[in-house]
């Protein structure tokens, strides 16, 4: 029993340091600029300052941040997992010379980092009219998201019967038939889990689009961040409340998904 | 169904988006760095072909490219010696934490959800000298004489950094465990525990046998993961001070940007594939030692 | 498992594919590059049709839009969209540092935005103009604005004219005059009292001086303070640059790197010095954490900024660097710094020039920059003197108009990107201690020998 309550405290405690960055982040995004400088550690606000919040919606565009990054987010994944669907039922499922080569190729996008491709793809933007287009953001996400989807999904694939597909075949449906009308539905708990840890890390990333997008126009969310510090750079609690919005999206969508997510790496990892 | 299976149309129908896309966005840009890197390129204007004298200078003189890859391993070993115990242990005691098991688990992997630009001005807060959190907090717990120039420091900052990575991973690394203890059979520690074995033992000597190949997984994740550490440097130190906390990535970055040393910037970017195809070669070998297990 | 082996084996067969195909996607890169990216190079004469939607792109580094310089440049952008409704003026405003990055991501697409911010250094505006990607300018147009004579030169380059400048900066040193006071502590007046007033402020749990180490480049400014102070003469760093001496060996240099010393064992510089970048320190002094900043007049907004609390905006006030035997306080760090340029891709040339003439109008920029006590033009003022001028403005304008001698065109912007960073690194060694005089000095030396 004593362990048992030992081993609870322990882990209260770490989820405490796991969480505690996060209360503190919106606890000071209702401070006041000037209240940050106390000596205090958590400090509740004589008034909370929902000003913060107004700053943070007019002078950081964040609805229209918001807007892009959903976009820009949601268009890469949908793309990603169709994409990955098709190749991951021609790699389990085609009987082709090739495919072992093929796959292995895709699969050597784990390895590549993601930040080698910054310079070139930067330059390639440029021939090709890119810069400054969402798609120079779509595109690299889903090239990106190909190798750990098709992995996952070629993964879950394997351990469907064949003999469902078989009959379907000789009712005389299309392979295509075959993917989207009988597999997809199928697979849907792969394909979730797919969306979401892609939906994870795009609506994170910033350095490419950082890097590739050059007007206002098309901004994602994580930026608003770098301009806010920099155009208000005095104006913390602002920063905070900035930070806060940009935090919640992904955090909500997890607790909504905890289980697709946690199945994912579990597909992910254990499937191999 | 051989015959529709094989149909070179349809194989080609389903393959070549996804491929060409990926060719063309990860395979044809690193092969762009490589004719770049052997040019003195500056961003504008003209540029001479200069073979390899990038990637020489890269290997031999430029300390700050070793003290990036030093750092990467610095990152390496502390996540694999310290993070993945942690998390391992940690993966055990949720499993026994009855009704808040679920709560743990969820709790754990949240900082690995949130977006780095917010984590990392966060504990660039958090370290601040005169305001942050962490000087405060030891300043309330009368441990004054420990308070630190977290950040500003060269030999302590690359350290600050390493925790914020491992914070973040830290929630990542313990799901795949607990992904592991699940595949494991219920009925394995039933027997166990029918044999009279203690449950220590039942954990050194069953379980964390059993999930060897989930460490595996764990320790190539963590390799890659560590090579391409940016985004946190990025934002909380930019590699400063004086390049004590330089990673490749951002080195790169930083070369090609800051500096507009466009051609060496791409040779850095060739050289950072090259040493992550290395890394994973290497540890392939080591696992494949032991194949023969499965 | 046994997947994860056999991926991991076919990885391994791809490296040679791999090898193979890098080669022949290399080839058609540079052939590729051959072809010049085409330019946007459009006709003007769209533009005679009378009331024809411009929109202009408006790149700056002035990031903060609600206080000081950024705000007016922003309330004049929007006073002329007003007064022109078919000109719609875009805005992209940016930190310096990657603000200077984006202008290079633009400038090597050839995607420069109408109107840019720049700099009358060579290492910033060299390459722009000589790879034409800025429109030559005539000054006649500009003539009614009253530009300081000299204040153009930077931006001129083979008696073309390719910017214009905003300001008139020099590098001086604020303080919190309510924590000199509270602490019984003197202004500093020699560059030996500013290591032991350091000393003081230390022993009392205080911050003495802070700026934007991160960044780095007030720290060669400062520098420049440092050797004038040793040798009685701005002209020697750039005796260095024109290839004339060198650093290493000279007693001035090494006195001054030995001053700097000084203050970084005296403690001088706030906790977090080198990592802290321009809105940090600034805040850090404006929130009444360190008793000095070092910084350029444009920061005489400080007296004004909301953000900070009252105490603190009635007790800023500003004093040249310490003085020595031989270089006097009135010997001032002093340049014609930030201005615009515009593209020469522009597609509305007519109407970028037009909106720059209605910038420095006098009665915009010079009146309002003023007025404001957000910086000091580069175009004559004296006409817009009220009389009630903040303190701090008055002290900033007391030390400019008492100049003996000045350093002009800080030499980190000399060279090229380069050469800049590897000043900075320097600097940011020196600064943090981590280096011998005899090290730093060389380390300047070798940054001049990239120098083409």
């Amino acid at each position: 029993m004593l362990r048992k309550g030992l081993l609870q405290t322990v882990l209260w405690m770490v989820a405490l340091l796991q969480l505690f960055p996060l209360i503190w982040l919106i606890n000071y995004s209702f401070l006041k600029s000037g209240e940050f400088f106390g000596s205090g550690i958590l400090k509740w606000p004589q008034t909370p300052e929902w000003n913060n919040y107004i700053s943070a919606f007019t002078y950081g565009s964040v609805p229209k941040y918001l807007w892009n990054s959903a976009f820009i987010t949601i268009a890469a994944i949908l793309a990603a997992a169709v994409l990955s669907l098709m190749l991951g039922y021609a790699f389990t499922r085609m009987e082709w010379r090739l495919r072992g080569v093929f796959m292995a190729v895709i699969m050597l996008g784990m390895i590549v980092p993601i930040h080698a491709t910054l310079l070139p793809n930067f330059i390639l933007f440029d021939w090709i009219k890119l810069l400054d287009n969402p798609l120079a953001l779509i595109l690299p996400y889903i090239a990106f998201s190909l190798p750990i989807s098709t992995l996952i999904i070629s993964g879950f694939m394997e351990t469907i019967p064949r003999s469902i597909e078989e009959s379907a075949v000789m009712d005389g449906c299309s392979v295509y038939g075959v993917i989207f009308r009988i597999l997809m539905p199928m697979t849907k708990p792969a394909l979730a889990t797919v969306c979401i840890m892609n939906f994870i890390s795009w609506w994170n990333e910033f350095i490419m689009a950082n890097t590739f997008l050059t007007s206002e126009t098309f901004k994602t969310l994580p930026f608003s961040i770098m301009k806010f510090a920099g155009q208000y750079s005095s104006n913390y609690g602002a920063q905070f409340a900035v930070m806060t919005m940009i935090a919640l999206p992904t955090v909500i969508m997890y607790l909504l998904f905890t289980e697709q997510m946690s199945r994912g790496i579990t597909a992910g990892a254990v499937k191999g | 169904m051989h015959k529709l299976l094989s149909n070179r149309m349809t194989i080609f129908v389903l393959v070549a988006p996804g491929l060409l896309l990926f060719l063309f966005m990860v395979c044809f840009p690193i092969a762009m760095s490589a004719y770049y890197g052997m040019t003195d390129w500056r961003g504008i204007g003209d540029y001479q072909f200069i073979g390899l004298d990038n990637y020489i200078e890269i290997l031999t003189r430029d300390g700050v490219f070793w003290r990036s890859l030093l750092n990467a391993l610095l990152l390496l070993a502390a996540t694999l010696l310290i993070q993945h115990p942690i998390a391992l242990l940690f993966s055990i005691f949720v499993t026994h934490a009855g009704r808040f098991e679920k709560l743990f688990r969820t709790v754990f992997f949240i900082p690995a959800v949130i977006s780095i630009v917010v984590t990392s001005k966060m504990w660039v807060s958090v370290f601040h000298p005169n305001y942050g959190v962490l000087n405060k907090l030891l300043t309330a717990v009368g441990l004054e004489s420990l308070k630190q120039d977290w950040l500003g420091d060269p030999s302590l900052a690359i350290w600050c950094v390493i925790f914020v990575i491992m914070w973040q991973g830290f929630g990542y690394a313990l799901l795949l465990y607990y992904a592991g203890l699940q595949g494991i059979p219920k009925d394995l520690y039933e027997a166990a525990e029918l044999d009279g074995a203690g449950r220590m033992k039942l954990y050194t000597k069953v379980v964390i046998p059993l999930l060897t190949p989930m460490v595996r997984v764990a320790v190539v994740i963590a390799v890659t993961a560590c090579l391409k550490q940016m985004e946190t440097i990025f934002l909380m130190t930019n590699g400063g001070p004086l390049n004590t906390t330089q990673f490749i990535g951002n080195y790169l970055y930083k070369t090609a940007f800051s500096s507009s040393l466009y051609g060496y910037g791409n040779a850095i970017s060739v050289i950072f594939v090259i040493v992550c195809l290395i890394m994973t070669v290497m540890m392939n070998r080591v696992f494949k030692k032991d194949v023969g297990e499965f | 498992m046994k997947k994860w082996v056999m991926i991991f084996t076919a990885i391994l067969m791809v490296f040679t594919l791999a090898a193979c195909s890098s080669g022949n996607n290399g080839g058609n890169a540079g052939t590729e590059n051959e072809s010049p990216s085409n330019a946007p190079s459009k006709p003007a004469a769209e533009e005679s049709k009378a009331p024809e939607q411009v929109t202009l792109k408006f790149f700056t580094a002035l990031a903060d839009r609600s206080n000081g310089m950024g705000k007016i440049e922003q309330s004049i952008i929007d006073a002329y969209m007003q007064e022109n409704p078919n000109v719609k003026i875009e805005v992209e405003a940016l930190q310096d540092e990657p603000y200077k990055a984006k202008a290079k991501v633009y400038a090597s697409t050839e995607s420069l935005p109408d109107i840019i911010q720049s700099w009358g250094q060579p290492s910033f505006i060299k390459p722009l103009i000589d790879n034409g990607l800025l429109l030559e300018l005539n000054p006649a147009d500009f003539e009614s604005s009253g530009f300081i004579p000299g204040s153009t030169d930077g931006f001129s380059q083979g008696g073309k004219l390719y910017g214009l400048p905003r300001n008139t900066d020099f590098l001086v040193l604020y303080y919190n005059k309510k924590l000199f006071d509270d602490n019984g502590i003197a202004v500093p007046a020699t560059v030996s009292e500013l290591t032991e007033v350091s000393k003081q402020f230390r022993e009392k749990g205080i911050n003495p001086i802070t700026t934007n180490a991160m960044e780095g480049w007030s720290l060669p400014i400062w520098f420049e303070y440092a050797a004038q102070r040793a040798s009685g003469d701005f002209g020697k760093i750039d005796a260095v640059m024109n290839g004339e001496s060198a650093f290493s060996g000279d007693a001035d240099f090494q006195a001054a790197a030995q001053s700097i010393l000084d203050l970084a064992e005296a403690d001088a510089f706030a906790d977090g010095f080198l990592t802290a970048d321009y809105g940090t320190s600034r805040n850090l002094f404006g929130q009444g954490q360190a008793a000095m900043f070092v910084m350029g007049n444009w920061e005489a907004g400080l007296a004004t900024d909301e953000n900070f609390p009252e105490e603190f905006r009635n007790n800023v006030g500003a004093i040249p660097y310490p003085s020595s035997d031989k270089g006097k306080a009135s010997d001032l760090a002093a340049w014609f710094g930030g201005g615009y340029s515009i593209s020469k891709n522009t597609k509305h040339p007519e109407e970028a020039v037009k909106f720059m003439q209605y910038f420095f109008k006098p009665e915009n920029w010079a009146k309002q920059l003023w007025q404001t006590g957000s910086g000091t033009p580069a175009q004559k003022f004296d006409q817009f003197l009220t009389g009630e001028e903040s303190a701090l403005q008055k002290g900033l304008v007391d030390i400019f108009n008492s100049t003996t001698s000045a350093s002009n065109t800080p030499f980190l912007d000399l060279g090229t990107e380069e050469f800049k960073t590897k000043v900075m690194e320097a600097h940011q060694k020196l600064f943090g201690n981590s280096i011998t005089p005899e090290e730093f000095l060389k380390e300047l030396d070798a940054a001049v020998a990239l120098l083409p």
